[in-house]
Formats: C-alpha cells, structure tokens, sequence
C-alpha cells in the first residue's frame, strides 16, 4: 500500500514536473523528461532517507514516512504547475506558438507506413507473451536471483542501506534500479519487480527516437532504429528480468538525447551562443539527473558516464566561444545534476570503506589506492568466452549468436546474449554507411562526433569491460542509431524489398525469442507448477517457516539466495556468498541462522552447482526431500548450541 | 527527375542486396536458428510421447 503511493505520487509530481518541458520541444521530449524525473523523484528521496539512517538521525528506512515525503513533493509540484500554467496564460503562450522542431510536427498528419505499424504489433505481441510468463511466474535470471533481488531484499528486512562489515561486493554495488525493486517487491505481488526493466525499455525507446531524430529528417528512419534497438534479444529478455543493465544504457541514452534536445533544433541556426537559455538550462539539469541515474546503477556505467560528461563539458566550452563563465556555469549544472541521483553511492562507500568506489579497487600501475576488488574478480576475464568459440569470432558474433551451454531451452537468448536477425542485418552495414557519409562530409553533423566515440567505446569495452554483450548493450543501441541513415535510405529508394526485409527480421528474431517464454508457460501449465517453490524448484519447507527465520544457503546454488526467502519473503537469507570459510557456530551466532540448506546433486559436476561448505556446527536434520534432480537437506541449528557458542569466551 | 536520384537508387539496392546476404548469413550460420530446429524437435518428439 505504501510502496503503491509512492509510486503514484511520485509518477504525479514528475508528470507535472515535465511540464516545464513543454515548452521546449517534441512531445517525446516531455515524455522522456517525465520518464527522468519519476525515476529522480523515486530513487533520491529514498538516498536522502538511507543518508539519514545511516548517520544515525533515524532507526530505519521505513515506507510510510517516505510515501508521506512523497506527497508532500507532489502537493509542491501541484503549486509549482499550477504558477507555470498562470505563467503561461499572462505571456499569452499557447501550443501553437511554439517553435516547430526539426523535422517532427510538420509530420504529424501523417501515420506511420504500415510496416512499421506490423513491426510494432510483431514487438507487441512477443513482448505480450513474455509478460504473460512473467505475470505467470516469478523474477527468474541468474544475477537477479543471486544477488540484485536479494540487495533489495535486504534493505526491506534491515531498513539499511549500509555495506555489510564483511564487505563482499554483491551488497556494495550501486544500486537505483534495486530501489525500484524494493519498491515493487514491497507490494507483496514479485512478480511486479521487472516492472522496473520494462519502464526502462519505455524509456530507452523514446531516447533512441530522439536521438535518431537529430540524425534524420524522416521519422520512419528514427521509427525503424528504434524498433531494431527494442527486436534485440538482450533488451527483450531483460525488460522482463530483474537485471539492471538495460535500466543503466536506458538513461545513459536518455541523457545523451536530451543533452542534444538541450536547445531549440528551430532555433539552433539562427540564434548565437548567449548563455544557457532558461530552458536549456533546464534540459541541460534533466540530461545530467539521467546521467546520474546511470552513474548510480552499475559499476560499468562510469566508464560511458565519463565519457558521455566529457562530450557536454567540450561541446558547451566549444559553443560558448569566449563566454566562459557562460560554459562554467553549463559544466557546473550539468555535473551538481549528476551527482544528484548519484552522490549516496560514492558518500556510502567513502564513509563505510575510505573508497567512494566500493566494491572497485583503484589502482595506478602496482600501487593501491583504494583497497577493493579487481574487476576480474568481480566478473571473471574467461567469463566471455562462454559467447564465442575462439575471441576472433567476436568479429562475426551478431551472425554467429553462439553460446557455450544453451542449457535444456537450447535457445542461446537470454539477458546476456543474442542480438537478433534485425541487428545482424542493418547495424553493421549502417554503421559502415553512416561512416561513410561521415567520411565525405555528408549527413547529420552528430554522426560525425558519435561514430569516433562509439567505436572508440567498442575499443573499451572489448579491454575494459571483458567483452560481456550486456556490458555493450548502450553501445549495440547506439548501433541502432547509426542505421538511421540506411534506414532513410532504403526507406525512400529500395522501398518494398526494406520493408520485407525489416519485417521478416524482426518476426524471426521475436520467433526466437518466444520460444523461451511459450515453452515456459506449455510447462507449467502442464505440471500446474505454479507455486514459487515449484518455479524456483525448492522445497515447500521454506514457505512455512516462522516470520525472520534465519536461513543459511549452503546449496551451492546462488539463485536460492532470493528463493530461500520464502513465498511470503520473510525469511533472513544469509547468502553463500557471505560464508568465507568453514561454517563454525561462531558464524552461525554471529548471523543468527535457525537453518542451513544444503543440496546436493544426483550427478556429478552438475552446472550451476558449486561445492557446499563444510558446517562444524552441531545441527539436527530436519527436512529432506528430493526436488530438481537434487537431495534438498534441511539442518537445524541447535540453540543450546547457539546459547553455548554466545557464551563461550 | 534529379540526376542524383538513379545514383542513390543504385546504392540503395546494392545496400539493400548487402542487407539480404548479410540476413541470409545470419539464418544460415545463427546458432539461434540452429537450436530453435533442435529445440521444436525435442518438443515434438516430448510431446509425441
């Protein structure tokens, strides 16, 4: 109920909010500043909330103060719209005294050509059955279960947000799309969480419109990269899972197409460089909050943050001239904007750990200087080789889509793989095209800045980055972007054979792609497995367990580190990878665990197992079953043993 | 007729061309492709049990 409010509130405020945008551009511009400022209105009171508990000034994070918090700064939005839509009727402003954008209002007579209208019902349909088995179903993938979903979790049952003493690094990553999780898995109903993917998939569309807005005149073109950026299987699979990487890329770009909407495109030739107007100066704000809101997603998206504020930072002193108190005043809004969404995360780990970067270690040549993790410690270098046979096949991946262990579904689709039959067909020549054109000085002058950066991203990603396909995802995007100008030309000189071509591409690839949920859905509907225990394959045991159990997951399966907390999520999972070493009664005390689940396969070696850790505790055995192809063993912990251990000296 | 116009139709259908080959590629090489066959075998094979 809360969490509902919450919600509703701050989808109010940012709402009324945008419409300090209206007046500058495209309807799609204020539908993307709403989409930003309801993720900001969401994810920062709730920063400012943790900040205080943590400093001590309140016990805990708790719904109800914050959905009140919430209504105060939609009753705030309500007087703030209310003085603008006066503003407005004083200055004698109306609609149709707006200046008209680029190349988007001039249009809006027409519909769109029906092929894309068949694309988008292709897209719709497939994606209706993936909510289907969502809706059907629980949050499924293996970083969701293993540690996104447990973050949030936690905070729910602590009311922190601090790091854990031991530090291990799941429960040290930024994390704003674990806030929305938190949010949604609050409503009761986990099947809502993903939620937070498929408003980041809304959000990721409209960037990629925008941006191929500015390198276009036609929308189709625009219309058409956008479609392929949403046929993707990466961005499918993860619009319905509890990843965070499609929220990350989806207000990187954000930021990027409002950073280039910044200015009236009506204007923009005709009008010098005098300063942010109020306006840009507003759209510049916006563009920085989604940039933050990426910054605090995920480790990975510093790298393209950084590289995405240097671009502003050179563009705004290049536009200024010799105004530079102009451009300082620009850079310095762009990057207060930032921090905004994205101060609590570097703050928490600066104070917790003496590293604002926590759980990234950093370091100059052999020299530490914050204490943390390696990258490759976090995800392993070999982890990408599961994706090509040997690495000169990275080369040829979007044709290829290979994948070392496909598992029983066979299809090699997932939140981590697979770029599609639409990808593999335009983006690359697209991008050589758009090259080209750039090359002889041709075509929209951002293409000319964009496609250097991109590739040179590629360059980090494939070093950097340890050549993960979802680390990529902002980059293959952006890919899509630089179709537009194929897709304006085929669009308007090979016409019928395009058209086909784009819509056969995108039915195969969404065929594809179905498979996984339809198949799915055919075998639960068949078994009636419809219960969570049966979905996460678990036994029933753990559903009945009095309210703040504490379990210990010792399965060697690190999905069950969300799954062992109940139907009714109110078991305390200590997670298997909070044990550092053998399971004394020490650590049993110390973490007050009531049980430990252990499982073990019937085959050797079996995937997705690692080895339990040994328990040197004296425990009863008080469940065993067999579910999943494995020997499910419940030990309860003995409290006189508990009681000894608090004793002893 | 803009004497551009043939010229950027003659590119439009070799880029056209290029986009069919390089789809055709991908439905003949596409690990994807491959196992979805598999995978609608192994279903029918189940379900004809």
């Amino acid at each position: 109920m809360a969490a509902g409010l919450y919600l509703l509130a701050s989808a109010c405020s940012a709402w009324l909010a945008s419409d300090f945008f209206r007046t500058v551009s495209t309807r799609m511009v204020r539908y993307l500043a709403a989409m930003v400022l309801w993720a900001a209105v969401v994810i920062v009171p709730v920063h400012v909330a943790a900040a205080l508990q943590m400093a001590g000034w309140i016990s805990a994070i708790r719904l109800w103060p914050l959905a009140a918090a919430q209504l105060l700064i939609l009753m705030l939005s309500v007087l703030g719209s209310s003085r603008l839509v006066t503003a407005h009727h004083d200055e004698g402003l109306t609609r149709s005294d707006q200046p008209v954008p680029l190349g988007t209002e001039e249009n809006r007579k027409d519909s769109f050509p029906a092929y894309l209208w068949v694309c988008t019902g292709v897209l719709a349909a497939s994606y209706a059955v993936f909510y289907a088995n969502l809706a059907s179903s629980y949050p499924t993938g293996w970083d969701a279960l293993a540690y996104h979903l447990p973050v949030a979790l936690r905070w729910i049952q602590t009311g922190t947000m601090s790091i854990p003493t031991y530090g291990a690094w799941q429960y040290a990553l930024p994390g704003n799309a674990e806030i929305g999780m938190m949010l949604l898995l609050s409503t009761g109903r986990q099947w809502l969480v993903p939620s937070v993917n498929l408003f980041a998939a809304l959000t990721m569309t409209g960037a990629v419109y925008l941006i191929g807005r500015r390198v276009t005149r036609r929308r189709e073109a625009a219309m058409a990269a956008a479609i392929v950026a949403l046929s993707l299987p990466i961005v499918e699979f993860q619009t319905f899972s509890a990843y965070v990487d499609l929220f990350g890329t989806a207000f990187l770009l954000a930021s990027l197409a409002l950073f280039l909407y910044r200015r009236e495109p009506a204007r923009e030739k005709t009008t010098a460089f005098n300063g942010p107007t109020r306006s840009s100066a507003r759209m510049l704000l916006l563009s920085g909050l989604a940039c933050g809101l990426a910054v605090g997603t995920k480790p990975v998206f510093y790298v393209y943050a950084a590289v995405l504020c240097l671009g502003v930072a050179v563009t705004l002193i290049w536009e200024s001239g010799r105004h530079w108190r102009a451009s300082l005043a620009g850079i310095s809004l762009f990057a207060l904007a930032v921090l905004v969404p994205s101060l609590f995360w570097f703050g928490r780990g600066f104070v917790q750990t003496h590293n604002p970067v926590f759980p990234l270690q950093v370091k100059v040549g052999s020299h530490v200087l914050f204490q943390g993790f390696a990258p490759s410690e976090i995800t392993r270098n070999e982890f990408s080789d599961k994706f090509v046979r040997r690495r000169a096949e990275w080369l040829i991946y979007p044709w290829t889509e290979w994948f070392r262990n496909p598992g029983d579904q066979l299809i090699p689709y997932s939140e981590g793989s697979g770029l599609g039959a639409a990808f593999a067909a335009f983006v690359p020549l697209g991008v050589f095209w758009a090259g080209y054109q750039a090359a002889r000085g041709r075509g929209a002058p951002i293409l000319r800045i964009l496609i250097p950066v991109g590739l040179g991203l590629l360059a980090l990603w494939w070093i950097g980055l340890q050549r993960m396909p979802r680390f990529g995802l902002p980059l293959w995007l952006l890919g899509c972007v630089f179709a537009v100008p194929l897709f304006e030309l085929l669009d308007r000189s090979a016409t019928r054979g395009f058209r086909f071509l784009l819509v056969a591409c995108v039915v195969a690839t969404c065929t594809i792609s179905l498979f996984v949920p339809l198949r799915e859905l055919a075998a639960r509907a068949g078994s009636h497995a419809w219960r969570r225990c049966d979905v996460y394959v678990y036994p029933h045991f753990f559903d009945e367990l009095p309210r703040g159990a504490g379990v210990l997951n010792d399965t060697g399966i690190e999905e069950a580190n969300f799954s062992l907390a109940g139907e009714k999520l109110t078991n305390r999972v200590v997670a298997d990878f909070e044990v550092q070493g053998p399971i004394t009664s020490q650590f049993l005390q110390e973490h007050r665990i009531d049980f430990i689940a252990e499982a073990v396969s019937e085959k050797d070696n079996a995937p997705g197992m690692h080895k339990i850790v040994q328990v040197l505790a004296p425990t009863v055995e008080v469940w065993s079953e067999v579910k999943g192809a494995k020997r499910w063993r419940v030990l309860k912990v003995e409290t006189s043993q508990q009681q000894h251990a608090a004793s002893a000296p | 007729m803009p004497p551009e116009q043939p010229q950027e139709s003659r590119r439009a259908q070799i880029l056209l061309g290029i986009a069919c080959a390089s789809a055709f590629v991908w439905l003949v090489h596409s690990f994807a492709v491959r196992n979805l066959l598999l995978a609608i075998e192994q279903t029918a094979h189940k379900l004809a049990r």
